[in-house]
């Protein structure tokens, strides 16, 4: 809490490794987790037969860039729950809401089984061992290649009490979160009431974002996060998910907000030429659909007049839409004194730090 | 106000609009099912000659058709050839751009010849 502001973080990164997720995983795949480095995975990704070693074995879009010295130099992984936990409180962060770290990749598997065996195995794991931790709170991790599935675990965990929304893994999904494909997803989400979190990271290979592979990090994840909050959120409008799915109801995390009033005013655009024959299901013009979706900060745009990102926010459906996220402990962290030193009414600070959040979630602020 | 006779009505057949001149004004007559609609050929959008667009119809597809796709309303939408905003033949209304309309007048048939009522105001 700080300036007696509740914070609720509606992105903080755990981190899982094999050996632990293996003792939690179903066989065979079990068995594939006992053949990963221990200690690769504790900084490193889940690459198996292909092992990224930065500057040195580039993979397909990670570790390209040339190594230069200096940046950053604290540790990127959360230790444990505890150590966790004492950095959030350090920052004056109140509930968080606890997304994967290597498993953000998991739409880059090619086997569906494994992934989503992984995913079941992350889901029992987080429970046992990082729910049992006050003001943590679970965001159940799917699989986009196995809707059905994902589905399942949707619906296995719907009464957990720590288990507040489903992580849509945006990293490479493919089809976009619009198809029909994952319709069955959004109508057990609806069903159990259940929102879902589409979070973001970055990969230039092997689908999305495209045409992106000529940039170094900057240019990847300067725009890349964005893009890819872009197009999923254009896959939803277009196949008519607010319309189709009245009650859902969905966040787009780790894409900032600037992105959010440039496409739904082109989004209007296209409505105005094509309601009639391309987005028959829209009975409103898009905009008027902002009420259906919630949108984090992370990574908060940083324009040269603050007050500019008040307008912002305004533009993005205003403070009742938007929720605070720190995205900790990765690089580009947001400390919640990075949104709250914005020139912003304390009403709309509430809204934006805590209480919206609080409300999407289910969770009980503190002293609430 | 004054009443203008423009033409026969078997001059419009059904699905279809003739665009005449009245009082100096472009107006758009379309018949839809026997029943004729007057319309300004000028779109409140940015000024496109509206009247003169495609008269079909539109996709639904929601809860009112139990989510079947289907085609609705034929010869009762028409699309401004500018910019494609739709007009409700009917109401005058674009189904889109909620708040704009097209300037309708005061349309009849008697004795087989349509008459159109201007007011001071349209002249």
């Amino acid at each position: 809490m700080t300036n007696n502001i509740p914070i609720v973080d509606c992105d903080v990164h755990l981190h899982e490794v094999a050996e632990e997720l293996a003792e939690y995983c179903e066989m065979p795949w079990r068995k594939a987790l006992e053949t990963i480095d221990p200690e690769a995975t504790r900084v490193s990704t889940l690459a198996y037969g292909d092992p990224i070693v930065p500057g040195l074995a580039p993979g397909a879009g990670d570790g390209s860039d040339t190594p230069w010295p200096g940046g950053i130099n604290r540790p990127l992984t959360a230790e444990s729950p505890q150590k966790c936990r004492q950095d959030l409180d350090s920052m004056g962060i109140g509930p968080a809401i606890l997304f994967p770290d290597h498993l953000l990749k998991i739409n880059l598997f090619n086997d569906t089984e494994y992934a989503m065996a992984l995913a079941r195995a992350y889901n029992r794991w987080m429970a046992d061992k990082w729910l049992s931790v006050p003001n943590f709170y679970g965001a159940i991790c799917t699989a986009a290649k196995d809707p059905e599935g994902s589905a399942a675990e949707i619906r296995k965990y719907a009464n957990h009490d720590k288990m507040v929304c489903a992580y849509l893994p945006a990293c490479a999904v493919n089809p976009l979160f619009g198809d029909k494909k994952y319709w069955t997803i959004y109508e057990t989400a609806q069903e159990v009431n259940i929102p879902v979190s589409i979070h973001g990271l970055v990969s230039v290979w092997p689908v999305f974002p495209m045409q992106l592979q000529e940039f170094n990090e900057v240019g990847r994840h300067g725009f890349g996060h964005s893009l890819q909050m872009c197009a999923n959120f254009m896959s939803i409008m277009s196949n008519g998910i607010p319309a189709r799915f009245p009650d859902l109801r969905i966040s787009f995390n780790e894409g900032g907000l600037a992105w959010v009033p440039w496409l739904i005013m082109r989004l209007n655009n296209e409505y105005f030429e094509w309601r009639g024959r391309l987005l028959p299901f829209l009975k409103e013009r898009p905009s008027h659909y902002l009420s259906n979706f919630l949108f984090s900060t992370q990574p908060a745009e940083e324009p040269d007049d603050p007050s500019d990102y008040i307008k912002v926010i305004e533009l993005a459906g205003g403070p009742d839409r938007i929720i605070y996220a720190s995205d900790w402990p990765h690089h580009d962290f947001d400390h919640p004194s990075r949104i709250l030193d914005y020139p912003m009414p304390d009403d709309a600070k509430r809204k934006v730090m805590g209480q919206n959040a609080a409300e999407f979630y289910g969770i009980a602020l503190p002293g609430g | 106000m004054a009443k203008y006779e423009v033409m026969h009505a078997s001059e419009i057949s059904e699905g279809s609009r003739q665009i005449v001149t009245v009082a100096g004004i472009e107006i758009g007559i379309f018949n839809v099912k026997g029943k004729f609609y007057a319309y300004r050929n000028l779109c409140p959008h940015e000024g496109g000659s509206a009247c003169k667009g495609a008269l079909t119809g539109h996709l639904a597809q929601g809860p009112e058709t139990n989510w079947d796709l289907i085609w609705d309303r034929e010869d009762e939408i028409l699309y401004c050839p500018s910019h494609a905003t739709d007009f409700d033949i009917l109401t005058g209304e674009s189904i889109a751009r909620k708040l704009m309309r097209l300037q309708s007048y005061p349309v009849k048939v008697e004795d087989g010849k349509i008459k159109i009522t201007l007011s001071e105001l349209d002249s």
